[in-house]
């Protein structure tokens, strides 16, 4: 203002009523007097300006304080305003806003946590579910998908989105006790998620159940004491109940265990939420949202048919409540159209050596199991390795030999075991499965998958294919994860065999391929599935073609009668089996069942005979399987898909 | 200083031609961020990096299973510890900025035939162009996050440009923020043009924001809030028919008193479960909302600053200043001086050269 050129002559009000029409020549202060110096002065006004209008001439402006209670100034915005730029250099501006948009959370519409999953392919509407379960049922849903449609990778990602997004700290996963170490694994590989059991070494020492805030129980521990009251004590932010049918029994103590347990989000997966009436659905949906069907008896009278439980009255009305909570993928609503398997049993007959080798090896297992675990010097677990080791090929079992005669105490059983082994090793660069599996190679054109359980029989594979002249790729646990990469990527480029392990291979997309051999069988057909699923998923073109390779008058020989004749294993879809399984009422995984059934028999006639019995079992429990779905298909329909 | 500087810019256009490759978004962040950090990263092999910031040495693996291999490593995925630091010290370590907008060209053609085609002046009056003047005038991009939380967390971030000159909201910010355009440098040694600072910038977009993050936020509370008390009001019901059922049932106990202590018990077991359930729904239902500011960008833009008159048909010419932006290659509306708002008509009112509404005052 001292400056002549900008000397003002004329200062005028915002409302342009004039101040001062000569500010004095010697440049002194500018006097401002009544209504507009209070104006000035007041409390609001934050900005003072003088605005040019001609030469000489100014008007002041005034910019005021929003009025108290709108858009107060944040202390940490006003600190990042006044503070000095923090950079010059626009590239690292954009590096700082990236990040703060990747820690920013979008709506549930986008599934933050997808891009963390391992191992796997997520499906469609598998994304569908957890959107929907998240937005409109607001994590509290009983996910009844059909089977082998992936609800515990619905529950999956629906945990891992609420965890990432940290609107869930304390996760209970409440499974069967066969299930507890396949989610914990799944949960690791596929979701980064570590569960804790109570059973660890170190959780009672780290604080039990009150630190641990990823926990897995089985529900036959969770509702026993003293889990009972310590999972009972604290609030969870996740609950997560597979087999939720356990749950369907409203007077039993799993119910009241879940039902009492505090908890935000709540999972209930199940297949098959009615069974024998439907209270039973009433019972689940009480867990999720006590007093959406009413009451018990409102329920009964309003939606249950008199004299047939399972048939509901108004179903529509019925169907609209359900649909609040429960979401159910169908096969035939998803899009998910496998291809056909079609499988091939090839019984080998062992040569003469072969045969006595697995008749003394199978004699001495069978001795060892009925002597019990105070009579025998090897284990079950030992002693049944050693037969499927047999069942897969002499080198396997000439490997598990040498192991067990060096470990061998006693000279009797040194010696019988010195003398198997030097027979097995004998026969170890082949054997009559070996030579057939090469006659199939010749017969079927195409890449083909030979699974195999030992890596003994793997590497003899190798050898003995490579001897003939075939371009082999081989995978297996032991690989490291680029080795993996590399053997995977020599199988879709060059080699036509990919001699294979299970370990390690789920995840790997292999369905460029479609011939399948088992060159030996796992006695659990839910591994046999797990080896199919590899080829038979997404992206298959074409149907899968199954080579099952077995030895006459062997285990694997019956138990692949069993699955072929009884459980008709190849033309049920993917979780069927599962399901079937499920229905036989056991404990037991289907292995041990098998493995109780042959220590339990004198000789191959009654080994034969409990086996018929098993199948028998199984056979009932398909019939059940297949009464369930016409059941749910009644109850249930096509209702219930997700949004999307 | 200019070395690094020159190292990472080098080794950032490294990083965009990798990024055709498939990247995550969070690898393509680190690689960056190590590059911004002035520090160097040696990917040993697919998804798997040594890392040197300053004097730490880390090891990080974007695959989990690449861990068994790399013990040492940690895994980088989103929710990770070390992702969230990362992200965390990214973001307020350059949450702020100052740059300059270059590539300007500040020679509008035949600007004085097009200034009255752009400005409406009373009829008989005419708008004459005095003198012009190039400036840097202050863009403040304010990037606010908003949060919506309750049982479910939403977060958008809502950028928004504000003219500090004018204090008007700036349209179609995606051309001005063109990363490859902006300098510390300036193109020419222009003077910065008057503003009103980032304070009352800064007020003027968070009330925007908030004008815009309001419906949403009232949104979702109408739409959850009406399933929650549908939700309460049903359970409410069902706790209460649930009481009446156990009041109608007779119970097998033939001593009165032990069946009316039953009873009592059973009650208080309703009746504390019912609390429990419906505070797990309120619990759920609660949302909150915030708005914070999470990134400022100060642009200084190249822009005539015109000196204009308005000539009426008598009378002394009225001064009014306006701004040609080259962005638009358009006169900027002019600010009336009395409502402080946008016109590209003006009209001379009894306080002066006005927009139309203050001039019929």
């Amino acid at each position: 203002m001292r400056d002549a050129q900008f000397k003002p002559r004329s200062i005028e009000e915002p409302s342009g009523r004039k101040i001062s029409d000569e500010s004095s020549e010697d440049g002194g202060d500018l006097m401002i007097e009544g209504d507009f110096a209070h104006r000035l002065l007041a409390d609001d006004v934050e900005t003072i300006w003088l605005q040019y209008l001609a030469p000489h001439r100014y008007r002041f402006q005034i910019a005021c304080k929003p009025p108290s209670g709108a858009a107060a100034l944040d202390i940490d915005d006003q600190s990042l305003i006044r503070q000095a730029p923090r950079c010059d250099d626009p590239m690292e501006f954009e590096v700082g806003l990236r990040a703060a948009r990747l820690s920013t959370q979008p709506g549930f519409e986008e599934l933050i946590s997808l891009p963390m999953v391992r191992e796997m392919d997520v499906l469609e509407h598998q994304t569908r579910t957890a959107v929907t379960v998240l937005r409109r049922m607001r994590g509290r849903a009983m996910l009844c998908d059909e089977v082998g449609l992936g609800k515990t990778i619905e529950a999956g990602l629906i945990l891992s989105e609420l965890l990432v997004r940290r609107l869930a700290k304390s996760v209970l996963i409440v499974a069967p006790p066969s299930l507890v170490a396949q989610w914990q694994g799944e949960m690791r590989r596929k979701f980064g998620i570590e569960l804790s059991t109570h059973d660890d070494p170190t959780f009672r020492e780290s604080g039990g159940w009150q630190k641990h805030e990823r926990v897995i129980v089985s529900l036959h521990s969770g509702k026993r004491e003293p889990h009972r009251s310590a999972i009972l004590k604290r609030r969870w932010d996740v609950v997560i109940v597979d087999e939720a049918h356990h749950l369907r029994n409203r007077a039993t103590e799993a119910w009241k265990f879940a039902s009492e347990i505090e908890k935000q989000f709540i999972l209930l997966l199940t297949a098959t939420p009615v069974q024998n009436n439907l209270e039973e659905l009433f019972n689940l949906v009480t867990l999720l949202e006590p007093g959406l069907l009413s009451t018990r008896k409102d329920f009964t009278r309003r939606f249950v048919s008199r004299g047939d439980k399972l048939t509901p009255n108004n179903v529509d009305e019925l169907h609209a409540l359900l649909a609040e909570v429960m979401v159910r993928n169908r096969r035939n609503n998803v899009g998910l159209q496998f291809t056909r398997r079609f499988a091939r049993t090839l019984t080998v007959e062992l040569g003469p050596d072969e045969r006595a080798l697995y008749d003394s090896v199978a004699s001495m297992v069978r001795d060892g199991l009925s002597e019990g675990k105070a009579g025998s010097h090897l284990n079950r677990m030992t002693l049944l390795t050693l037969q499927m080791a047999l069942g897969s090929s002499p080198a396997a079992a000439a490997a598990m030999l040498e192991n067990l005669c060096e470990k061998s105490s006693s000279t009797a059983r040194h010696t019988e075991l010195k003398r198997l082994h030097e027979a097995a090793q004998g026969m170890a660069g082949g054997g009559a499965k070996a030579a057939r599996l090469l006659r199939i190679l010749d017969e079927f054109p195409d890449k083909m998958v030979v699974f195999t359980q030992f890596r003994a029989t793997q590497e003899m594979l190798r050898t003995t294919l490579a001897s003939a002249g075939h371009d082999v790729a081989v995978f297996h646990g032991g690989l490291n994860r680029m080795e993996k990469e590399s053997a995977i990527e020599q199988f879709r480029e060059s080699s036509r065999i990919l001699l294979c392990t299970e370990s390690g291979s789920e995840g790997r997309n292999l369905q460029f391929a479609h011939g399948l051999c088992n060159f030996d069988l796992p006695w659990n057909p839910m591994r046999i599935e797990q080896r199919i699923g590899r080829l038979s998923r997404i992206g298959q073109q074409r149907d899968i073609e199954v080579f099952n390779l077995v030895a006459a008058n062997t285990i694997e020989a019956a138990v692949l009668h069993l699955l072929e004749a009884k459980l008709n294993m190849f033309e049920l879809v993917i979780g069927e089996v599962d399901m079937i399984l499920g229905n036989l009422d056991d404990e037991k995984e289907f292995d041990a069942l098998v493995a109780d059934e042959w220590a339990a028999a004198s000789g191959a006639d009654e080994f034969s005979a409990r086996m018929e019995v098993l199948g028998n079992r199984l056979l009932a429990a398909k019939a059940a399987y297949f009464r369930q779905r016409t059941q749910d298909e009644k109850i249930f329909g096509n209702r219930f898909a997700p949004e999307g | 200083m200019t070395d690094r500087k020159e190292a990472a810019r080098v080794q950032t256009s490294t990083a965009n031609r990798i990024s055709q490759s498939p990247f995550s978004p969070i690898e393509q962040f680190l690689r960056d961020y190590v590059v911004a950090r002035g520090g160097a990263w040696d990917e040993i092999e697919p998804q798997v990096y040594d890392v040197l910031i300053e004097s730490d040495l880390l090891q990080v693996a974007f695959d989990p299973e690449a861990l068994p291999e790399h013990p040492q490593a940690q895994l980088a995925a989103l929710g990770s510890p070390l992702v969230d630091r990362l992200l965390s010290d990214a973001g307020s370590r350059w949450n702020s900025a100052a740059c300059y907008r270059t590539g300007v060209h500040l020679a509008p053609f035949n600007l004085e035939a097009r200034l009255p085609r752009a400005i409406a002046v009373p009829t008989g009056a005419t708008i004459r162009l005095e003198r012009k003047r190039a400036m840097h005038f202050p863009l403040a991009v304010f990037w606010f996050r908003a949060t919506f939380t309750s049982d479910q967390k939403e977060e958008v971030v809502l950028p928004i440009g504000i003219d500090l000159h004018e204090l008007r909201e700036v349209r179609q910010l995606e051309g001005l923020l063109a990363f490859d355009r902006l300098s510390p440098e300036p193109d020419l040694p222009l003077p910065e043009a008057p503003h009103r600072g980032a304070i009352a910038g800064y007020r003027t977009a968070l009330a925007h924001t908030v004008r815009s993050v309001s419906p949403i936020a009232n949104a979702r509370r109408r739409e959850w809030a009406g399933s929650v008390e549908k939700q309460i009001a049903r359970m409410r019901g069902y706790y209460a028919r649930l009481r009446d059922e156990t009041a109608v049932s007779p119970g097998r106990i033939a001593d009165p008193a032990a069946a009316e202590a039953r009873l009592r018990d059973r009650r208080q077991s309703i009746d504390r479960e019912e609390k429990l359930r419906i505070a797990e729904l309120q619990r759920k239902a609660d949302l909150r909302v915030e708005v914070k500011l999470i990134g400022l960008l100060t642009l200084y833009q190249p822009k005539l600053l015109l000196h204009a008159s308005v000539v009426p048909k008598s009378g002394a010419p009225w001064p009014i200043r306006l701004v040609w932006d080259p962005q638009s290659d358009s006169i900027d509306a002019a600010t009336c001086p009395a409502c402080l708002q946008p016109t590209f008509h003006l009209q001379i009112g009894r306080r002066g050269l006005n927009c139309l509404q203050c001039a019929a005052r």
